[in-house]
């Protein structure tokens, strides 16, 4: 009856009949009072949160409406007194429209002369042309008398000092100047409505501290005093922004080589997925960044910061990872999370402390 | 008996009316798993105390991640998940590998896990056969085995519960099959 010989594919067989067998051993079941105890406990636990179910719930279905409205009454006074207060002083106004030396990291973002010029149509000149198309030359021709001095004239300060197109910055300022310099800015064509102008002053105030004709990528980032190796150092003012913020070269002030280094170290310490982030971060921050040949990991590679998961949702995957009993991975997990968020606060309920993390290998 | 899938969505549900509080529905769900994780347990471990005390830690462990139970996978492959992983962390406390406890259980041992005296000598020949090779297999193979047979799981789902590859759970379970089968065709049996 039985087949004894060996050919793959038998193994169906060899199932059937051990499956037959085994439906014997399928009558085994726990001891009663194994049932009892674990019964009792799930009603107990059932019936202890019962009552706060229902509070407990309405509460977390208001936890994101108050999260969303905390941040949004926090920020806005924020954001408006950081536009209020950094508005650079006029007489640096002229200096600024000068330089070509405007980082290739920012040209992306801070209008340069050059490119209004050629959207516009006008020729490169310095901002004192009668139709601006600078944000940054609001405070310099944006005034109808600039306009009405000619090209080649630049306004003194005391004009500049006038027009400076915020009423917020300059209270002083009057009402049919800043409407003037209002129609001057669109009627110039100026890419950059004066909204936009007064948002790109405190970003070009930087630009200041990148002159230089060093190409992007290879300058020294702004924060940065020296080589400050510390991937785990939190810079805390940025702590309650962006994950972006948590990376090596961000916070811990890393000139890009050093960067990159860190991240072959994770990659060669087998941290691949914080390695293929870091990467993602640096790609991010620098994009025209080339890596370097034979570097052990390729700019396709990277995760981009995009597909960075979530604080709470990882949180809650680690959670689920102790609850499934898979503890080493749950720790290994928890060392990656802190590395991206080193400064986030873990939930009191959470099932793992700070000091559980474990970090690969 | 339901099709799979009727019975899985089931079970979900019961998981998660026993999340918003309903104990009843938990009550459903232990007893229509509890006899296969048991046996699960009780064959891993070959000894009926470690099986119990391994047994109630997994319940313990649903009922108390029940808040964040969010049925993205089948019910049962999450129980067995949690089944596996607390019977490792039970052999790592007991400083052994799993490959120690592939020796043969003692029959008494086995037998008093069933709660019915008499079940010792109920056991047919084959029957207590196939039990004693079950303990023979290696580790690797017997997991494989006892998650086809009483997790009714397939190839992909124990792939998935014990982290190895489909085309090597499919191995496991040719070799543990061929010796279960061989074990059961040795002379004297019928």
């Amino acid at each position: 009856m039985s087949d004894k010989t060996d050919k793959p594919g038998d193994w169906r067989k060899d199932e059937s009949s051990v499956m037959r067998a085994y439906g014997e051993l399928k009558e085994t079941v726990p001891p009663a009072r194994l049932d009892e105890r674990i019964l009792a406990e799930a009603r107990r636990v059932a019936a202890k949160e019962d009552d706060t179910v229902v509070r407990v719930h309405r509460w977390r279905r208001w936890t994101m409406p108050a999260a969303l409205a905390a941040t949004v009454i926090f920020a806005v006074p924020l954001v408006v007194r950081v536009f209020e207060t950094t508005a650079p002083p006029p007489e640096r106004a002229p200096a600024m429209v000068e330089t070509d030396a405007v980082p290739a990291e920012l040209a992306d973002r801070l209008p340069t002369d050059r490119a209004r010029r050629e959207l516009a149509g006008q020729s490169a000149q310095p901002a004192a042309a009668p139709a601006p198309a600078n944000a940054f030359d609001q405070p310099l021709a944006v005034s109808a008398t600039a306009a009405d001095d000619g090209p080649g004239k630049r306004p003194d300060s005391a004009q500049q000092q006038a027009v400076v197109p915020d009423a917020a910055i300059t209270p002083a300022e009057s009402e049919p100047q800043r409407q003037a310099a209002a129609e001057e800015s669109r009627d110039s064509g100026s890419e950059y409505p004066r909204e936009d102008a007064q948002a790109q002053l405190p970003q070009r105030a930087e630009t200041d501290a990148y002159a230089g004709s060093e190409p992007a990528g290879l300058r020294p980032h702004a924060r940065m005093s020296g080589a400050q190796v510390a991937p785990m150092a939190a810079d805390t003012a940025m702590a309650n922004n962006s994950r972006q913020s948590k990376s090596l070269g961000r916070s811990g002030g890393l000139m890009p080589v050093d960067w990159l280094d860190e991240i072959a170290s994770l990659h060669e310490s087998g941290r691949e997925l914080t390695a293929r982030r870091e990467l993602g971060l640096f790609l991010a921050e620098y994009p025209e960044y080339q890596l370097p040949q034979g570097y052990p990991l390729r700019a396709e590679e990277a995760i981009r910061p995009a597909v960075i998961p979530d604080a709470r949702e990882w949180l809650r995957d680690i959670a689920q990872l102790v609850d499934r009993g898979d503890n080493d991975r749950a720790r290994m997990q928890l060392a990656e999370f802190l590395d991206y968020y080193p400064d986030y606060a873990l939930p009191p309920d959470f099932p793992l402390r700070r000091e559980d993390a474990v970090i690969e290998r | 008996m339901l099709p799979v899938m009727l019975q899985t969505g089931d079970d979900r549900d019961l998981m998660l009316r026993y999340r918003d509080g309903d104990a009843g529905a938990f009550e459903t769900l232990y007893s229509r798993h509890k006899g296969a994780l048991y046996r699960y347990l009780l064959r891993q471990c070959n000894h009926a105390a470690n099986a119990e005390e391994i047994f109630q830690e997994v319940w313990i462990r649903v009922i108390r991640s029940r808040e964040r139970y969010e049925a993205r996978a089948k019910f049962t492959t999450w129980l067995f998940q949690i089944a596996r992983n607390c019977f490792i962390d039970h052999v790592r406390k007991q400083g052994r590998s799993a490959v120690d406890l592939s020796a043969a259980a003692e029959p008494d041992e086995l037998h008093a896990a069933t709660g019915n005296p008499e079940s010792a000598t109920a056991l047919s020949q084959a029957g207590a056969r196939l039990a004693a090779a079950i303990a023979q297999l290696p580790g690797e193979q017997r997991e494989a085995f006892l998650l086809r047979t009483e997790g009714d799981f397939d190839l992909a789902e124990i792939a998935e519960i014990t982290g190895v590859g489909r085309e090597t759970v499919k191995s496991r379970l040719r070799y543990a099959m061929r010796k279960l089968r061989n074990a059961l065709e040795e002379p004297g049996h019928e």
